[in-house]
């Protein structure tokens, strides 16, 4: 029982690091908390879907979901956000919030409102260890392979290569980044790219996890990602990795053990007041001296 | 090299610049004094591309560049060195010169590294840290090695002295008067006005957005009105 807990947790944080993951590079570099990112995770899961009934090809699903939606998150920077650049955050803020408002209707429009099924992890075996208590179903294999997979993909592309470099100039202090000859606008368009891919790799997963995708399935996303982000420092795509596990512990552990008055979806934030109060930055994030 | 024709900028919705015109040429050192809030460095970002010009002509070198990005201002061999540092705090002090050489011939870096670092030995003993952790002075030293990285033709320098000891202040200008003398054109942006016309071949006197006043660095440092003003009687 302890042991399944334990998975359990790595793996709802895991699917939270991926969720968050995406608005937390969009974070980084524009400053602004881009709900839309949200809708992008429903999005993605829906090409998904639509491209599995069309050829009944998982890895093409999976492809079409990440690129289309991929292509997208350049569409809403270059639109959406560019133009807004130069009002207040808040503008862009409620923008990114109608965004999403409209993406899930418009799924609703085209898929109907009803729940379907991503019907992947039929195909993925599950693991028994009777003397541990423990099942591994195989799409948490799937799951903790693909995120570990990505996160590495992601530290490595951030720290290692040129355009990471590019990235955390950008991200750091994007006039003088400007002003050193890097072409910001590409390394922001970059941003949205990776950011909404990463959105419609969660929500495939996700879709996958509990074969289950719907409309409405970004809302609970929509605010968990925003704990997750605040947690984790605001932009700092190791704190969110972290905060993520924090808080998908803490969901399975508090949930599953000590039983709880609040709905499971509230002790992400409960344990986002507890460690704010101790660490007003975040667990990864500095103080910002202005 | 650079001019500027009746050049007007805002800044949000409140116009800053007025009717700008200045011209810097091919191996000079000149230097615009002014008070907090003048507009200075405002200008230094409409050169740079960071502010957009409301109207008028920006030239560099012949050209038209007033609407071009910053970047590939940059990329023309304009360097710039920004009031307040902005060195890139959480980069190492390698990764913030790189990123001085962003786009330049990756076989020319090694050797301007090399000369930065003759230049300001300090960097070269701390490249692996993060600019962040260094002191005032020495991220100042980082701002302008970043910005020799580009090996530039123009150098923009805002604020050289602001919250540096004495000693340090010396040692920048001291560099910016070698590089003028190596061939590097220079504008500076300076509040010590005392410093910045005892360095520079030619100043402008800017007051609330309108340059008041042009001449040889001498002839202002004898100018009744710039004493008063700006050198303390």
């Amino acid at each position: 029982m302890f042991f399944q807990q334990i998975v359990n947790g790595i793996v709802v944080g895991s699917v939270y690091a991926l969720t968050a993951m995406g608005a937390t590079l969009v974070y980084g570099i524009m400053r602004i908390l881009d709900i839309s990112n949200a809708g992008a995770y429903a999005l993605g899961a829906y090409i998904s879907f639509f491209f599995l009934l069309q050829t009944g090809n998982p890895l093409v699903a999976v492809v079409m979901g990440v690129a289309l939606t991929a292509v997208f998150g350049f569409i809403v920077q270059k639109f959406l956000y560019a133009p807004l650049m130069d009002k207040s955050p808040n503008v862009a803020l409620i923008a990114g919030i109608g965004l999403f408002i409209f993406l899930q209707d418009f799924l609703r429009l085209v898929g109907g409102p009803q729940a379907r099924e991503l019907n992947f992890g039929a195909m993925l075996p599950s693991v028994r260890l009777p003397g541990l208590g423990l099942t591994l179903y195989g799409t948490w294999f799937l799951i903790l392979g693909a995120t570990a997979v990505l996160l590495l993909v992601l530290w490595y592309l951030l720290n290692r290569s040129t355009v990471g470099l590019a990235w955390r100039a950008t991200a750091q202090d994007l006039e003088t980044a400007k002003a050193m000859g890097i072409n910001t606008n590409r390394v922001v368009a970059f941003n949205f790219i990776l950011g909404y891919g990463f959105a419609a790799v969660a929500g495939i997963l996700v879709g996958i996890l509990y074969n289950s995708i719907y409309p409405m399935m970004g809302d609970v996303p929509a605010y968990k990602m925003l704990a997750v982000i605040v947690l984790g420092g605001l932009g700092n795509p190791l704190g969110t990795v972290l905060a993520a596990l924090v808080i998908g512990m803490a969901e399975t552990l508090i949930g599953g053990y000590v039983g709880f008055f609040l709905p499971r979806d509230a002790i992400a934030f409960v344990v986002l007041i507890l460690i704010l109060l101790w660490r007003p930055q975040g667990l990864l994030g500095r103080r910002r001296v202005s | 090299m650079l001019e500027l024709r009746n050049i007007n900028a805002h800044y949000g919705h409140s116009q800053v610049l007025y009717d700008i015109s200045l011209d810097v040429k091919q191996g000079e050192f000149v230097t615009i004094i002014g008070a907090n809030g003048a507009g200075k460095s405002t200008l230094m970002k409409v050169i740079m591309g960071l502010v957009p010009v409301s109207s008028g002509t920006l030239l560099f070198k012949g050209q038209e560049i007033g609407s071009a990005k910053a970047w590939d201002r940059a990329g023309l061999k304009i360097a710039y060195v920004p009031e307040g540092r902005r060195v890139f705090g959480e980069l190492t002090v390698a990764e913030n010169l790189k990123i001085g050489g962003w786009n330049e011939p990756p076989a020319e870096l090694p050797r301007r590294l090399e000369k930065v670092m003759a230049i300001f030995p300090r960097l070269g003993e701390r490249l692996n840290q993060a600019a962040r952790t260094m002191s005032g002075g020495e991220q100042q030293m980082l701002a302008i090695g970043r910005a020799l990285m580009r090996d530039p033709e123009l150098l923009l320098v805002d604020e050289i002295s602001m919250g540096l000891m004495p000693i340090l202040v010396n040692r920048c200008f001291e560099v910016m008067k070698q590089l003028n003398e190596q061939g590097t054109t220079i504008l500076l942006v300076e509040q010590n006005a005392r410093k910045a016309l005892g360095a520079a071949g030619r100043g402008y006197v800017l007051e609330t957005g309108h340059i008041v006043l042009a001449g040889s660095a001498r002839d202002l440092q004898n100018d009744e009105a710039v004493k008063r003003a700006y050198l303390g009687g």
